[in-house]
């Protein structure tokens, strides 16, 4: 191949944006720098994914429409440092292609220079050892082989291949990412990006890891909603030959919730609809069947129904003021709701709660008083951006640091005083709150002073990493040993355990603290929180 | 035991290298309205671009800044005011941060 179109171009950026979903994980992991927040890998995808939604909705008929929609999609959608990055990328790149229908080898090398132009003039002093160091490598490869090479994908292929060795030497340039011995997370979601254009390239584009996650949110759609097409069907055939988007398109004639996968020879598909054994004998005509699996959907919806029915906890007291609080796990969510929590947003270690999550969950709020408790480090400069943007509402943030801390806050709040003295109290009441969790470390690093591994059990004193072990019970009990002179002069010890938690253990852990601490009442209470095994508030 | 004092000078310093490390910044412009309005600041001078506010012990830091045309804004003021942030808590071990980002003006593409 010496040229590319406009579908190519497309089956290249689908290639890229799905494989950027699948490895998005990995480049979180790798995020220390320039803050590390972990959020990289996400941004990225998140950035990409709306510059390809942009594409989809314009149906772009030539490669300067195409262009014109994933750069205004990369800018609208731009997320984080990495996708302000990206969106420049983009630009630079499009650009230099703008008027062309085919792109030579030659042409896609000059874009590529043009990318890394316009990236590098939006910094003063730009940092070496990061994604921006990895698009000028790759750009002055594919400058030098441009008259060199005449087929796209062994171009491709050394692109891709300097790419990775820029990436190998990114500690080298930066030294904040040799210190926790880790590459560029931007350079690694480049890498991924340009693996995933050359699958693209290839008509080989995987989705088997979003295959399961695309269906399963498509099921919880359908059954929350108003169900049109009772019947989920989940076919897994051999039809090696056929098309995945004709084959898509064909299948909308029998219901809704389309998803097509081909992963070699095989080829998965779900769809909603009222006559199940027609899609089965459609699907027949190309291929035998290996698996197909039916389920009805009314009865789940029903059983939906019937669980959330029940489960919507009342608040207990009527406050003055509406509480906005963020959270993860299922218990967590529970105990919240059940303590008067007006909005619950869902916030995690990777994926935190955007601006615009907090607002959307304060404009929720009845009250004209709300509190809003982000409930993690990281989010409490959002939470505070979000007050600054709300002009309807008085907005003030308790700057809890993480979810036990936001229980006697919430607790603390009296519908008979005003605003301002239940505020001051609530942050009083925080101050004199402290914390143990115990967590999981996700890569080596070394932190105040202690060597860490991925996979070691870490134990925190507020948000203070003071030991490591291997076990969290352990972990948690040498937690108390080590700060029984803080501890015993509170009064009580709740103890939340997390989702990867056996019950009995944490009982367990309780029985061992109350015979250290005696005159403590010391509660277990389910948690259901993912990434920390343990959090502990004494009050 | 001794006291550590770090001057309101150094606090806007480190602010202001920080924030010229962004990316999607292009310089620093003086806070003060006398000085020429688009005249962008060089490194040594850069702190100039800098407004520290301390009351107790919560410091407050407005940065000035000049943007390159064609970024998302409202990214990359976030991103100033994390890395600011980040910077000068990791730093000097101050807690109790706010930044705030002014952009004067956007640079035209070359």
């Amino acid at each position: 191949m010496d040229k590319l179109t406009l579908t190519e171009f497309q089956r290249m950026f689908q290639g890229a944006v799905n494989n950027l979903y699948n490895k998005k994980q990995l480049v979180n992991e790798l995020n220390v720098f320039p803050v590390p927040d972990g959020d990289t890998g996400t941004n990225m995808y998140l950035t990409l994914k709306r510059a390809i939604d942009e594409t989809n909705k314009r149906k772009p008929e030539d490669l300067r429409a195409f262009g014109k929609a994933i750069c205004d999609g990369a800018l609208i959608g731009g997320r984080g440092n990495s996708g302000v990055i990206l969106s420049q990328i983009l630009k630079g790149f499009f650009e230099s292609l703008d008027g062309k229908d085919k792109v030579t080898i030659p042409e896609f090398a000059e874009a590529l220079i043009s990318a890394t132009a316009v990236a590098y003039q939006a910094v003063i002093k730009p940092v070496e050892g990061t994604i921006l160091t990895v698009i000028n490598t790759v750009s002055k490869k594919a400058l030098s082989l441009a008259d060199k090479e005449s087929d796209f994908f062994s171009f491709f292929r050394e692109l891709l291949k300097t790419a990775n060795e820029t990436l190998k030497r990114t500690p080298e340039l930066l030294p904040v990412l040799k210190e926790a011995g880790v590459v560029d997370a931007g350079g690694q979601g480049l890498v991924f990006i340009m693996e995933g254009m050359l699958l693209g390239l290839k008509g080989e584009i995987k989705m088997e890891k979003s295959f399961e996650e695309s269906i399963e949110e498509l099921d919880h759609q359908a059954i929350g909603g108003k169900l049109k097409f009772k019947y989920d069907t989940v076919i897994l055939t051999e039809v090696p030959t056929i098309d995945p988007d004709k084959l898509r398109k064909q299948l909308e004639q029998f219901g809704d919730s389309i998803v097509v996968a081909r992963s070699g020879n095989l080829t998965k598909l779900h769809v909603h609809s009222n006559e199940p054994y027609n899609v089965m004998k459609f699907v027949m005509q190309y291929g035998p069947l290996k698996e197909a699996r039916i389920e009805n959907m009314q009865e789940e919806q029903e059983e939906f129904l019937a669980h959330n029915k029940g489960k919507q906890p009342k608040p207990i007291v009527r406050r003055a003021v509406s509480i906005v609080s963020v959270s993860q796990g299922k218990g967590f969510d529970e105990i919240f709701l059940s303590l008067g929590v007006d909005v619950l947003i869902s916030g995690g270690q990777t994926m935190n709660p955007s601006i615009n999550d907090i607002l959307a969950g304060i404009a929720k709020c009845e009250k004209k008083y709300v509190v809003v408790l982000p409930n993690n480090s990281n989010i409490i400069l959002a939470a505070n951006e979000a007050k600054k943007l709300v002009k309807d509402k008085v907005v003030e943030v308790i700057p809890t640091r993480n979810m036990v801390q936001a229980i006697p806050v919430i607790l603390s709040f009296n519908a008979d005083e005003s605003f301002d003295v239940n505020i001051s109290r609530a942050k009083k009441i925080l101050s004199e709150t402290h914390s143990f969790s115990v967590t999981y470390s996700v890569r080596d690093t070394k932190l105040n002073n202690i060597k860490i591994k991925k996979g070691d059990v870490l134990g925190l004193t507020d948000d203070k990493i003071v030991l490591k072990g291997k076990n969290p019970e352990k972990v948690l009990i040498h937690l108390f040993e080590k700060n029984k002179n803080l501890v015993k002069d509170y009064e009580l010890i709740s103890i939340y355990y997390g989702e990867k938690i056996k019950k009995e253990d944490a009982e367990n852990v309780a029985k061992a603290v109350e015979k250290m601490f005696p005159e403590l009442e010391v509660e277990v209470v389910y948690g259901g929180q993912p990434f920390y095994y343990y959090l502990v508030s004494l009050e | 035991m001794g006291k550590i004092i770090v001057s309101e000078n150094a606090l806007a310093k480190l602010a202001a290298l920080t924030t010229m490390q962004c990316y999607g910044v292009v310089g620093l412009v003086p806070t003060s309205f006398k000085e020429r309005f688009s005249s962008l600041l060089s490194k040594d001078k850069a702190s100039r671009g800098v407004k520290v506010e301390i009351q107790g012990r919560h410091v407050s830091f407005t940065v000035y800044v000049v943007l390159q045309s064609g970024v998302k804004v409202s990214e990359v003021a976030s991103t100033i005011i994390r890395q600011v942030s980040y910077a000068l808590e990791k730093f000097t071990g101050l807690k109790d941060i706010d930044v705030n980002v002014v952009i004067k003006s956007v640079r035209r593409e070359n």
